[in-house]
C-alpha cells in the first residue's frame, strides 16, 4: 500500500475494527510513512479523549433548581379522551355562551375602535353598557410591587400584598423608593412611584376615577367602550383621557402632566380653564395659569422607559389571573430588574407575568450582571440571586509568570522538543498573551508574536498555558516571551 | 467500556410506571422524585453531547425536565421511561447546539477540571485532548454530532441510535459515515491531540 491511509480508516485500524489483511497492509504502510504515523498518534489521542468523555464524572448540577423546576412546571392534563371531559367541555361551552349573552350589551360593537379624543365629561352616552352588568367584577390586579406600599381599605391600613385585588374606594400610599403597578382592563393600568398617594374613587367598566393627592402616577389607557371615561383628579386639576399614555404629578396646588401618546384634557377644578395636550407634550398647571409645550423626544423616551406599568393580556380579570402568576425576585445586593428586556425597577419586587418562560436581568454597577431564564408557572415562584462583585484588577507580577514557567518547564520544553524532531535547526521566540481571570485562572490564550518557523510549537504552548492558574494576580493580561534555541 | 447509559436494554425498576402515573396526575412529590431519580443520568448524557466545562449545562438540564414534565401526559408506556427521557434529552440538546451555531458561540478554550486523574500532569493532558475533541465536535453539524457522540462515545449501534433520534437507520448510517470522516480528518491534523499513542 503506497497511498496514505484515510483518517477514518486509521481510526478503524486503531480500534482493531479492520480485517487482518487490510490491517496488515496499513501496518506495512505505517512503517514507512511518518505523516500517517503522526496522524495515527493524534487519532489514538482522540480515542483516549472519547473514552475519557464517556467516563468523566458527572458534575453535581441542577440540585438547587429542583424546586424551581417543579414549582414552575405545569403538567398539562392527560390527552386521553374521557366522557367526563367531553361532558365538562360541553357544559363549559354552554356556560360561556350564556355568559356572553349576558355580558354583551345591546347595541355595542364587539370591538371598540381606539379613540384618541377627549371624552365628554357628561353622563355616559345611551349606548354605554348598563351599570348592573358593568359593575360585576370591576377590580384591579397588582402586576408589580416593590418596596413599602400600604393599602387603606375600610379605614384600616395594611401592607399591600401582590395577590390582593383592588376595588373602588381603596387608597394606596407608597413609601420612599417603592412602586406599585395595577391593571384594571385590557391595556389599561397605572404605575404609582415613590412617596405618592392615590385613591380609587370609582372603578367600573364605564368610569375609572382616581384622586392623586401627591406624588406621580403614570397611566396607560387601552381601548375604551363608547361612553367609558377615565379621569385623574389632583388637588387643583382634573385630567381626562381616552386611549393614551401619560403621567400626572401632583405637588400641592401645582399639577404637572406629560403626555407620551394620545390626547388628554386638563381642566382646573371648577371648570374655568381647559387645555388639550397632544402627545408628545408637557404642561405645568397652577391656580389660574398654565404653561405647556412639546416634550423633548429624548426625555419622552426616558420617561416611557421609567413608567412601565407591566400590563398583561386581559380578556377578563379571571382569565388574566388564571393566565398569569406572581414571580418574586430578590437579589443580594439590590439591583435594577428587567423582565423580557423591560425595566421594572429595583429588587426585591413581585411581578405578575404570563405563565411561560421569561428572561430576567438584574444589573448593578460594580457587580456582574445576572441573566436567567425562568419559567413562571401557576403558583407564585420565587427567584433569589446573588450578584457577584466585579473583582478589582490586581497587577500581575512578572515573578508569578516566571514561577509558573519554571514549574511547567518540562511540558514547555516538550513542546519545543517535538518541534526539534521535525526541524533540528528550529529556534526563535513565541510571545503568548494570557488573559487571567478573577480567580487567577487563564481565561484566554493567544499567540501575540512568533518567530518560530513551526506553528505547531506555538499551538502546543497555547494548549499548555490554557490550563494554568496563578496563585497571585487576577483580572490581568500578560504577554510573556518564550525564547527557544537548541543547545 | 462503561458507558453508564440509560437502561434502554436492561430491565426497568417496577416502581417506575407508578411514579410516571403520579407525575401525569401532576403530583408535586412525584415530579420531585422523578427529577432526583433521573437527574444524574440526564446530566451525564447532556455532558457527553454538549461537552464538559460549558456554562450552559444546568440551564439545558432544567429545560430537559421542563420539557419532560410538559409532555409526560402524552407518555403511553410504549417505550421505557428512560428511553423516552433520553429522546427528550437529545431533542433539547439538539436545540441547544443549533442555538450555539446560530449565536456563533465561541467554543470554550479550556475544559473545566471535571476529569480526575492521578497526577496533575496527566490531568492536564487529558483536559487538553478532551478540549481538542470537543472543539472538533463544535465544527460538526448538530445532527452529525449527536449521532457521532451516541456511536463513538456511548458505543450505541445505528439501529438503536435511529430509535433515539427518530430517523431511518440508513439516514443514521449516512450521518455517521460523514461525521466520522469529518471528525477524524480534523483530529489527524490537530496538534492538540499529540501524544495519544505514547501515553
Amino acid at each position: 500500500m503506497n497511498a496514505c491511509v484515510r483518517p477514518d480508516r486509521l481510526a478503524d485500524y486503531a480500534r482493531g475494527r479492520l480485517q487482518s489483511a487490510r490491517a496488515a497492509a496499513i501496518a506495512q504502510h505505517l512503517s514507512g510513512c511518518d505523516g500517517c504515523r503522526v496522524k495515527l498518534d493524534r487519532i489514538t489521542g482522540a480515542h483516549r479523549a472519547l473514552r475519557d468523555a464517556a467516563e468523566a464524572p458527572v458534575p453535581d448540577v441542577g440540585s438547587v433548581r429542583t424546586e424551581a423546576t417543579i414549582r414552575w412546571t405545569r403538567v398539562p392534563r392527560q390527552a386521553a379522551v374521557r366522557p367526563a371531559f367531553w361532558f365538562g367541555l360541553g357544559a363549559a361551552a354552554c356556560a360561556a355562551g350564556v355568559c356572553l349573552l349576558l355580558a354583551r350589551p345591546a347595541g355595542v360593537a364587539s370591538s371598540a375602535s381606539p379613540r384618541v379624543a377627549v371624552a365628554p365629561r357628561v353622563a355616559p352616552s345611551p349606548v354605554s353598557p348598563p351599570p348592573a352588568v358593568a359593575a360585576a367584577g370591576e377590580s384591579a390586579m397588582v402586576t408589580l410591587l416593590g418596596g413599602d406600599v400600604r393599602l387603606w381599605r375600610g379605614g384600616k391600613s395594611r401592607a399591600l400584598d401582590a395577590a390582593t385585588l383592588l376595588i373602588g374606594g381603596d387608597r394606596l400610599i407608597t413609601g420612599a423608593g417603592a412602586r406599585v403597578a395595577v391593571q384594571w382592563g385590557s391595556g389599561s393600568g397605572l404605575l404609582l412611584t415613590s412617596d405618592a398617594e392615590l385613591a380609587f374613587s370609582a372603578l367600573t367598566a364605564t368610569e375609572q376615577s382616581f384622586e392623586l393627592a401627591r406624588g406621580r402616577a403614570d397611566l396607560r389607557v387601552g381601548r375604551h367602550q363608547p361612553g367609558e371615561q377615565l379621569a385623574v383628579r389632583t388637588p387643583s386639576h382634573v385630567v381626562t383621557v381616552h386611549g393614551t399614555w401619560f403621567t400626572v404629578a401632583a405637588d400641592g396646588a401645582r399639577t404637572t402632566v406629560e403626555v407620551y401618546e394620545g390626547v388628554v384634557e386638563v381642566a382646573e377644578r371648577g371648570g374655568r380653564a381647559t387645555t388639550l395636550l397632544h402627545a408628545p407634550a408637557t404642561g405645568v398647571f397652577g391656580p389660574g395659569r398654565a404653561q405647556h409645550g412639546p416634550l423633548d423626544a429624548a426625555k419622552a423616551a426616558q420617561r416611557r422607559a421609567e413608567s412601565e406599568v407591566n400590563l398583561v393580556p386581559w380578556p377578563s380579570l379571571e382569565a388574566a389571573r388564571a393566565a398569569t402568576a406572581l414571580l418574586a425576585v430578590a437579589s443580594t445586593p439590590e439591583g435594577a430588574l428587567s423582565i423580557d428586556g423591560v425595566q421594572l425597577g429595583q429588587t426585591p419586587m413581585a411581578v405578575r407575568r404570563p405563565i411561560g418562560r421569561h428572561l430576567v436581568d438584574i444589573v448593578r454597577d460594580g457587580f456582574h450582571p445576572l441573566r436567567k431564564w425562568v419559567t413562571v408557572g401557576v403558583d407564585t415562584g420565587e427567584l433569589r440571586m446573588a450578584l457577584p462583585r466585579v473583582a478589582d484588577e490586581q497587577l500581575m507580577e512578572p515573578v508569578a509568570v516566571e514561577e509558573m514557567v519554571r514549574a511547567r518547564g518540562r511540558q514547555i520544553r516538550a513542546c519545543y522538543e517535538r518541534g526539534l524532531k521535525r526541524d533540528p535547526t528550529l529556534a526563535g521566540t513565541v510571545s503568548l498573551k494570557l488573559a487571567v481571570g478573577d480567580v487567577g485562572q487563564v481565561r484566554r490564550v493567544s499567540v501575540e508574536e512568533s518567530t518560530l518557523a513551526d506553528p505547531v510549537v506555538a499551538d502546543c504552548l497555547k494548549h499548555e498555558a490554557a490550563g494554568w492558574a496563578f496563585k497571585t494576580g487576577r483580572n490581568a493580561t500578560v504577554v510573556y516571551p518564550f525564547v527557544f534555541r537548541a543547545q | 467500556m462503561n458507558t453508564g447509559k440509560l437502561s434502554v436494554v436492561s430491565g426497568e425498576d417496577p416502581r417506575v410506571p407508578e411514579l410516571v402515573e403520579r407525575c401525569q396526575r401532576g403530583e408535586r412529590d412525584a415530579l420531585g422524585e422523578f427529577y432526583r431519580a433521573y437527574r444524574g443520568e440526564v446530566t451525564r448524557n447532556l455532558q457527553r453531547v454538549l461537552g464538559p466545562g460549558r456554562g450552559d449545562l444546568e440551564d439545558v438540564l432544567q429545560d430537559v425536565f421542563i420539557e419532560a414534565f410538559r409532555s409526560i401526559g402524552r407518555f403511553r408506556g410504549d417505550a421505557r421511561v428512560s428511553t423516552w427521557l433520553y429522546r427528550v434529552c437529545i431533542n433539547v440538546a439538539l436545540q441547544r447546539l443549533r442555538k450555539r451555531k446560530r449565536l456563533a458561540e465561541v467554543p470554550a478554550d479550556d475544559v473545566a477540571e471535571s476529569v480526575t486523574e492521578e497526577t496533575p500532569e496527566r490531568g492536564l493532558d487529558t483536559r487538553r485532548r478532551l478540549g481538542a475533541v470537543y472543539r472538533i465536535l463544535d465544527h460538526l453539524s448538530p445532527k452529525k454530532r449527536i449521532v457521532f457522540v451516541l456511536h463513538e462515545i456511548e458505543g450505541r449501534e445505528p439501529k438503536e441510535i435511529a430509535q433515539l433520534v427518530g430517523a431511518p437507520v440508513l439516514t443514521v448510517r449516512t450521518r455517521l459515515h460523514y461525521a466520522r470522516k469529518e471528525f477524524y480528518a480534523r483530529a489527524a491534523g490537530d496538534p492538540g491531540l499529540d501524544g495519544g499513542g505514547a501515553a
